[in-house]
């Protein structure tokens, strides 16, 4: 393993810059030169130090990217906060990832100040156009700086290893810090960038919200060899025609985004209105690939090649595969594929054995390498294993012809729309609720909806299903709350008094 | 465009939204949050254009499908009112 702090990353920017200082990085309106990523980034990396760690709530566009650089440039590890992000959850997340500094734009100002009042020791910087005299707080007044020149970064060497804490559904209610190493991205990013052979030529487009971490291939690729990246706004994923434009007018060579959202923009025929496409690597990742949705983006997708990454947030990427001409004609499933980069991947039986590698054989996938990230960052949440670089991933899965296909699940941990979602993470908020008793949250595969089976305190007076989706929007991000609820006098029970939930989902389907 | 008026319109989308995404005694108000509260994502809404051009016989047009339009049925219903008023004037 290379215990070496990697010295590419985010520091790639200032190389580019000194060899190619014209060349746009940032291709969304106002586009931005590598020179003037440098500027912005340098002068807010002064502003930001001795920060350490430094959480970012901010709409998404090149602002986004531009702070998360000057974060890593001043030796901190970034902390990505989703725009529309619940404030209950915001303290949260300030709180278990130990934040020091938090970034905001003016759209979530107000909502800042409400939430530091709890957090007087954080730091507040404010990103704006222009000095706001009525504000008493530091403010980082970008245009006074893009075109101001840099050339050397702050840090010359980063001593601190965090790079990053991506927060993910938690099944305890509470959500769960990742901590990605600088280490943990190198080797993503040194695997990616050699195995799709990506070059300065190449034109990114990031959806993916900074705090998924899809987001750091765009990011850290992109710049790791002088590309250009489009960084699309929050609203993108949901309003999916206006990426038909920026494939088309951006000429847009390489795309990662989930599976459902690829689905969707078949069914809207987008790629014909994108046309003529300049994509030439098309990557997916999130959940699982229904065949149907890669042969007709195979069809509507000509000269590209397509991939399916696979890995928990805990390992990034750690399996991959090159969908193969074989497979788009086939209707068997498609292959989570082999082990990237340095990673060892084996199977594990439910009793913890390591399960021979035979054709057929299945077992829960256990994953060792840089690739595994270094564990939670709450400290009951810590498990001894990621200090050997061992992931247990939970997923089962299945060897075959040399690669892995995926099973299913061994926990209630579910993926909607490629995000992950702890199922218990919702059951924890909603038995908070006044008018319940006792909850059951199921997910219909089927359906692909969230379902919730309760029994009222009282059954003469039950709350209705809007009112619980209003609490639930209080409370957690808008793709965990859940599409139904019924009401049961009293939940089905097994024989050792616990929830039945096979019988929930029985009844629920 | 069918010519209905705006209550109209209005009470046939609440009509759909509520029998296809939420249990059968549920009711969605004109001025329910439909986006905030997921009842319609990003795929709901293509059904709900689809139901658009069905019931009412009207195609919105690509620029207008974007989710701050479906944030409510009130809001919605505007919107088809004002492109039908737009093909009446033609």
């Amino acid at each position: 393993m290379n215990n070496t702090l990697p010295t590419a990353l985010h520091k790639a920017l200032f190389h580019w810059a000194q060899s190619q200082p014209e060349q746009p990085f940032l291709l969304a309106e106002p586009v931005c030169s590598y020179q003037q990523a440098v500027n912005y980034v340098s002068a807010l990396a002064t502003v930001l130090a001795p920060a350490s760690r430094t959480a970012i709530w901010l709409d998404k566009n090149n602002h986004y990217v531009l702070s998360i650089l000057a974060v890593l440039s001043a030796d901190s590890a970034y902390i990505p906060i989703d725009a529309k992000q619940p404030t209950n959850r915001v303290e949260l997340i300030l709180a278990d990832g130990k934040v020091d500094t938090l970034l905001v734009d003016i759209a979530h100002l107000q909502q800042a100040q409400a939430v530091l009042q709890v957090f007087p020791h954080i730091k507040l910087i404010t990103l704006v156009d222009t000095y706001e005299t009525t504000l008493e707080l530091t403010q980082f007044v970008w245009p006074e700086h893009i075109n101001t020149l840099h050339c050397a970064p702050i840090s010359h060497s980063k001593k601190n290893d965090l790079a990053a804490i991506l927060f993910t559904s938690g099944s305890t209610g509470r959500p769960k810090g990742v901590q990605l190493s600088l280490n943990n991205l190198q080797h993503f990013i040194d695997w990616s960038t050699q195995s799709l052979s990506l070059s300065k030529q190449d034109r990114f487009l990031n959806i993916a919200s900074f705090n998924f971490d899809i987001s750091t291939f765009d990011l850290f690729s992109s710049l790791s060899v002088g590309g250009s990246l489009y960084v699309a706004k929050d609203d993108a994923a949901k309003q999916p025609l206006n990426l038909a434009t920026i494939l088309k007018e951006q000429k847009i060579s390489i795309m990662y985004t989930v599976p459902s959202l690829l689905s969707l923009m078949n069914r809207i025929g987008l790629w014909e209105q994108a046309a003529p496409l300049s994509l030439t690597h098309v990557i997916f990742a999130g959940e699982i690939m229904p065949k149907p949705c890669l042969q007709a983006l195979a069809s509507s997708i000509k000269n590209c090649t397509f991939y399916n990454f696979y890995g928990p947030t805990e390992t990034n990427v750690c399996l991959a595969y090159q969908v193969t001409d074989k497979d788009i004609i086939s209707d068997a499933p498609l292959p989570i594929g082999s082990a990237i980069g340095d990673a060892q991947v084996w199977m594990v039986d439910e009793n913890h054995q390591q399960v021979t590698l035979l054709e057929g054989a299945s077992g829960e996938l256990i994953v060792k390498g840089s690739c595994v990230t270094k564990g939670y960052c709450h400290d009951a949440q810590q498990q001894t294993s990621h200090q050997q670089h061992i992931h247990h991933t939970g997923d089962i899965v299945q060897f075959s012809n040399g690669v892995y296909y995926f099973l299913g699940r061994r926990d209630r941990m579910i993926k909607a729309a490629g995000y992950r979602i702890e199922l218990a993470e919702i059951e924890a908020k909603l038995i908070q609720h006044p008018d319940i008793k006792e909850v059951a949250v199921h997910f219909c595969a089927q359906s692909t909806k969230i379902i919730v089976t309760y029994s009222p305190q009282d059954s003469e007076n039950k709350p209705s299903s809007l009112a619980l989706k209003a609490y639930c929007a209080e409370h957690l991000p808008v793709y965990m709350i859940p599409h139904k609820f019924k009401a049961l006098a009293q939940l089905p029970k097994n024989a050792n008094g616990k929830i039945d939930y096979p019988e929930i989902a029985k009844v629920d389907n | 465009m069918l010519n209905l008026s705006v209550d109209t319109v209005s009470a046939k989308l609440c009509q759909f939204i509520a029998s296809s995404y939420l249990e059968d005694d549920e009711q969605v108000a004109p001025d329910t949050p439909i986006i905030k509260l997921n009842i319609l994502d990003s795929a709901s809404i293509f059904d709900v254009v689809d139901f658009i051009h069905r019931e009412f016989s009207l195609r919105l047009p690509v620029i207008d499908i974007h989710p701050d339009n479906f944030a409510s049925v009130e809001v919605l219903s505007k919107v088809i009112e004002h492109h039908s008023n737009k093909e009446a004037t033609l």
